[in-house]
Formats: C-alpha cells, sequence, structure tokens
C-alpha cells in the first residue's frame, strides 16, 4: 500500500454522491465512482513519475476539465506520449492500493499507435454505492506531443472534499489540443469534438482574442499539418481520409456542421455529460466555430 | 443527507423472510401467503414499510429489498428492480443504449432505462414508469427473439440479484433494428466499431440475430459488416433471399427519408441515409 493516501474523503461520502447527483438530472451516482477512481489513478500517475509532462500528458476529456470545461467522459481516460510506452511499466504504474481504493490494470490492447488497457478495475472501498466495484479505462497514445505540457490544477469539481492534497496535471497544451480536435472532428465527426473545438475557441476569446494573432494562427496551422500528418502514417484507411481533405472541405465540415455532426437530439439522448451546468446551446457553439476557428484557419 | 432507516421488530421479520426465500424482490401476489403470517394485511404492510424507506415501492404490487442500513434507492443497483418489476409481465431484457453503456460499447450514459419487451404494457408505452428514479423507455415486438440462443443473457449480481441482458453482438444488431432506443447514430455506430475492434462484435452471430429481426435488420447488418472488412462473413451467412425483397431498406431506420441524391448500395439493397463518408468516420474512429 502507498504511504501516504491520495484519497481523503468523509465518511458520508455516499450521501454526498447521492446529492450531488440529485442536483444534476442525468448524473449518475456511479459515473461520480467512477470518476473519482479516474481521478484517483491520474494523481497515481503524476506522483509515480508517469504522467511526467515531458514525455507524457493527459488530454482528452480529462485535460478539458483541467481547463474548466463542462463537459466530462464517463468511462476512458486520454494521455498522450512522445514516445512508445512500455506497456509493462505502464500497467505497474497503473495499480494502485490505498486503505479506501484499489485500482488493477486488466489486459491492454494495442491499437493504432494506441495502447488502451481495458479493463482497469477499481474496487472503491470508500462506497458501499452499485458503481464501488467497476471498471474504467485509460488509453496512451504515442503519436506525439509538439507543445510544452502546461500544468493545471486537477479540478475535479466536486463540491465535498476528494483529495488529501491538491494537486497539478500536465496537460497538452490547449492550441495543441484544439488541433487535435478539429483533426478528429474532420476525419471522424463526433459531436464531442465540434464542441470541444468550440469550448477552447471560447477560452481564446476570454484570453484577449488570441485566436486573431498572427503567431497563434501560423502555429494553429502548422499544429493541424502536423497532426494531419501523423494521421496518415497511422493506418491507411486514415491516409485515405486524411488525404480526402482539400482545405474547402476542411472548410465545409467547419461551416456546414449539421451536414456532418449526428443531429439526433431530437431522440432525447444527451450524448455528452455535463459535471457542471448544461450542454451549450447549438447556437452559440456554431457561433464560436464561425466567427473565431474560421478566421483562424482560413483567412 | 441520505435517509437510514429504522426497522421495526416486523419490518425486519419481513426483510428476512424474503432473504431466506431468495427474495430480492417481493411480489404482493406472490409472497402473500408468508406475509399474512406477519400481519392480516400483506398490501397495508408493504406499503407501510415503502413509506418508512424499509422497503422500495416498485409499483404493480412489487417492492424492492434496500441495501442494509440505506433506504436510498440509490444504493441499490437498478437492474435487478427493473428485473423484479418486468419479468414477471412476460418476455423482456436490457437492450439498447443501456447494454451499449453496459457492455463498454459506449463511453456516455444515461439516467434511464431502455428494454425490449415482449407484452403490452399502458405504462410502458406511456413512458411514465421509473424504477428507482429512472424512467424506462422501452419497444415491444412480438418476435421470439428473447432466447439465449439469439443473445439474451441472464446476469447474475448475487444468489437473489439477476436480471435479463442483451449480449454485445445482439445490442449492436438491435441498433439496427431500434436505432431510436440505442442513442444518437454516431453513438452506435462507433459502438459498431468499437465491438469490431475489441473483438466483442461476433460477425457470424450478427448474422444469425438480424435474420432473425427481418430482412431489412439482415441487409443493414451485411452492409454493416461490409463497412468493417467483413463482407464475406455477411456474404456467407446471410441468405440471398434477404436481398431478393423489392423493398430498399433505409440504413438508419430512423434516419432521414429516401432520397433520390442518397447512396445506395446495390448488392445489399439499402438506402445511405447517413453518408457513407459520416458512416465510416464513426467507424473508424479509433477508441
Amino acid at each position: 500500500m502507498a504511504s501516504e493516501p491520495i484519497l481523503a474523503v468523509e465518511a458520508n461520502i455516499d450521501d454526498q454522491i447521492i446529492q450531488f447527483c440529485k442536483a444534476r438530472p442525468g448524473l449518475i451516482e456511479e459515473q461520480v465512482v467512477r470518476d473519482i477512481a479516474r481521478i484517483v489513478c491520474i494523481v497515481n500517475l503524476v506522483r509515480n513519475g508517469t504522467l511526467d509532462g515531458k514525455n507524457t500528458v493527459l488530454c482528452g476529456g480529462m485535460a478539458m476539465r483541467c481547463l474548466d470545461s463542462p463537459r466530462m467522459s464517463v468511462f476512458d481516460g486520454d494521455t498522450s506520449s512522445r514516445s512508445e510506452p512500455d506497456p509493462e511499466v505502464l500497467r505497474d504504474a497503473i495499480s494502485y492500493e490505498e486503505q479506501e481504493i484499489a485500482i488493477k490494470a486488466g489486459p491492454l490492447q494495442h491499437g493504432d499507435e494506441l495502447i488502451t488497457f481495458r479493463p482497469i478495475e477499481y474496487d472503491a472501498r470508500f462506497s458501499e454505492l452499485p458503481g464501488a466495484r467497476d471498471e474504467f479505462s485509460l488509453s496512451i497514445s504515442h503519436r506525439g506531443v509538439e507543445c510544452t505540457e502546461l500544468w493545471r490544477p486537477l479540478n475535479h469539481r466536486y463540491p465535498f472534499p476528494l483529495l488529501a492534497d491538491d494537486v497539478e496535471v500536465p496537460i497538452m497544451d490547449p492550441d495543441e489540443i484544439m488541433a487535435e480536435k478539429i483533426v478528429a472532428w474532420w476525419l471522424f465527426g463526433h459531436a464531442k469534438h465540434y464542441n470541444d473545438i468550440a469550448f477552447l475557441a471560447g477560452r481564446m476569446v476570454q484570453q484577449g482574442r488570441r485566436d486573431r494573432e498572427p503567431e497563434v494562427k501560423t502555429l494553429m496551422r502548422r499544429l493541424i499539418e502536423k497532426k494531419l500528418g501523423r494521421n496518415r502514417e497511422v493506418s491507411a484507411n486514415l491516409a485515405s481520409r486524411v488525404d480526402t481533405l482539400s482545405v474547402a472541405e476542411r472548410r465545409r465540415r467547419l461551416e456546414q456542421s449539421e451536414d456532418h455532426v449526428d443531429p439526433d437530439q431530437r431522440k432525447g439522448f444527451n450524448s455528452l455529460a455535463y459535471l457542471h451546468g448544461s450542454r451549450p446551446d447549438r447556437v452559440d457553439v456554431d457561433r464560436l466555430v464561425q466567427r473565431v476557428v474560421l478566421p483562424l484557419l482560413f483567412d | 443527507m441520505g435517509m437510514s432507516q429504522s426497522l421495526t421488530a416486523r419490518d425486519a421479520e419481513v426483510i428476512v423472510g424474503a432473504q431466506r426465500r431468495r427474495r430480492n424482490v417481493l411480489v404482493l401476489s406472490e409472497d402473500s401467503d408468508w406475509l399474512r403470517d406477519l400481519h392480516p394485511r400483506p398490501k397495508d404492510l408493504l406499503l407501510r414499510m415503502a413509506g418508512r424507506g424499509a422497503l422500495i415501492k416498485l409499483g404493480a404490487g412489487r417492492y424492492a429489498i434496500p441495501a442494509f442500513g440505506h433506504a436510498d434507492p440509490a444504493y441499490k443497483a437498478w437492474q435487478p428492480m427493473l428485473y423484479g418489476r418486468l419479468a414477471p409481465l412476460g418476455d423482456y431484457y436490457l437492450g439498447f443504449f443501456s447494454a451499449l453503456a453496459e457492455h463498454r460499447l459506449t463511453d456516455l450514459s444515461e439516467p434511464f432505462a431502455t428494454v425490449l419487451v415482449g407484452f403490452g404494457s399502458r405504462q410502458l408505452q406511456s413512458g411514465k414508469l421509473e424504477i428507482a428514479g429512472r424512467q424506462v423507455r422501452s419497444v415491444r415486438t412480438r418476435r421470439p427473439v428473447f432466447s439465449s440462443e439469439l443473445g439474451a443473457e441472464v446476469m447474475r449480481l448475487s444468489r437473489a440479484e439477476m436480471y435479463m441482458r442483451s449480449n454485445p453482438t445482439r445490442t449492436l444488431v438491435d441498433a439496427l433494428w431500434h436505432p431510436e432506443l440505442s442513442g444518437d447514430t454516431e453513438t452506435w455506430v462507433t459502438a459498431w466499431g468499437r465491438g469490431m475492434r475489441y473483438e466483442q462484435l461476433d460477425p457470424v452471430a450478427a448474422c444469425g440475430y438480424a435474420l432473425a429481426l427481418g430482412p431489412a435488420v439482415a441487409r443493414r447488418a451485411g452492409l454493416m459488416l461490409d463497412l468493417l472488412g467483413a463482407g464475406e462473413v455477411a456474404r456467407a451467412q446471410l441468405p440471398s433471399r434477404v436481398r431478393r425483397s423489392d423493398r430498399i431498406a433505409l440504413m438508419i431506420a430512423d434516419g432521414p427519408p429516401a432520397a433520390e441524391e442518397m447512396e445506395f448500395d446495390p448488392f445489399w439493397r439499402v438506402r445511405l441515409n447517413v453518408p457513407r463518408d459520416r458512416i465510416e468516420g464513426w467507424l473508424l474512429y479509433g477508441k
């Protein structure tokens, strides 16, 4: 067992989780318990030097959360590495035990320059809720990290005590995250990518219209070309999708998102989980993409 | 703060009696005999216990036993409570979006349950049935498609707790049948890609399940397997008669209506009412 526990939850943590979920229709208790297990996993990876910022950074939904995005992913955790990690070293690094929780990395699956531990099993001993013994997954992409990492407080955003200490985690530079999201949107077309692009665009606006700075435009365009190039190397399928992305097509996919994104909100599925607040209004999301992202990339 | 129930001596007798009988859910019509030994009016007994938080009322004379020391239904797995409520009415299983989430075929989650049922129920149809605070969304079928041979499985959580669920392959095939319960199109199409990548999807079984659900589902499954690189399996497993029908199937059953400009797959006789490029993108997503 670790000497210094990561978790510092109160005895009535389950009641706190239930109350938290009751105030947020759409969020369920087992999601929160799993999220806490994932947070512990990440803190442990920072503490044991695996998530070091130099070679490996947090990306995806958890990194977005550290940038104050209200969206949360509920199962997978994403990291990105500059070089191919040793899976067995990683497996040992992921597994963790303290009085309140035990985490054990299970089998790993190799994807295209991607390693996914799935499942990572946990026993959240602090909880008697149904999700207390469950699993999550962790992906480590080794498709390269271009920019210097950014250290941010791990902002779990729960209103109840959770961690013994405040922790900073290394996340992928937000401009690089945005480049990855834009490329993912072009290649795969998931609503979460489009929403994240808009969130990051809004962040640029709040930072004094960084999007208008010539060096930011140059950087974004360079990062996007780099990411497209990396995707081209991953597989023949991806290469052919990259090659169909003319400049006009890239622009069209951002301009006419309704032709690209699944518009099925009428079915009553949320698609995206929000830990705080509600899904942003589609009009606002589109406006940010139109007014910030398009000029950033094409003007 | 969550409510912790304090049990009366009779409450404890009811719960111990249920546990001895391996009952996780008490059903008034089935448990009245032994309950009458404890109280002359079992209905009143159970209602009062539910009022005190000693039982969780599921409706239709059914009551779940709360987790020890915790009256809040959130402390209980909701799936066995759903089983307790639906199984006595006929065939059912937890499927569609709920099963996609349980099989980790999606990273998304919803606060409602999606089920296939083989019986009529006004309450279910109206969408007003809630189990432990979770709305139940359902679709009814008259087809005999609830067997283990067709991918329905029994999930046992403990000696007394169980429920029915579709296996991963059946869940994916069901999305071609009733996408309206399976999440946004990008969600369940991405799940097909993930199922193939992580070997949760059995292409041979998928063809068998799809045939049982009708020729339109079979043709959609054939095209989907084609897009995933398993077209040979589909062509070997799906008899040519499924393609003989004059009717053209829409790829996404609840998607846009057919239009001339939409791509048509002449082999599977399926109209792609969501562009092939988009479906391929979702299927290709690497995680």
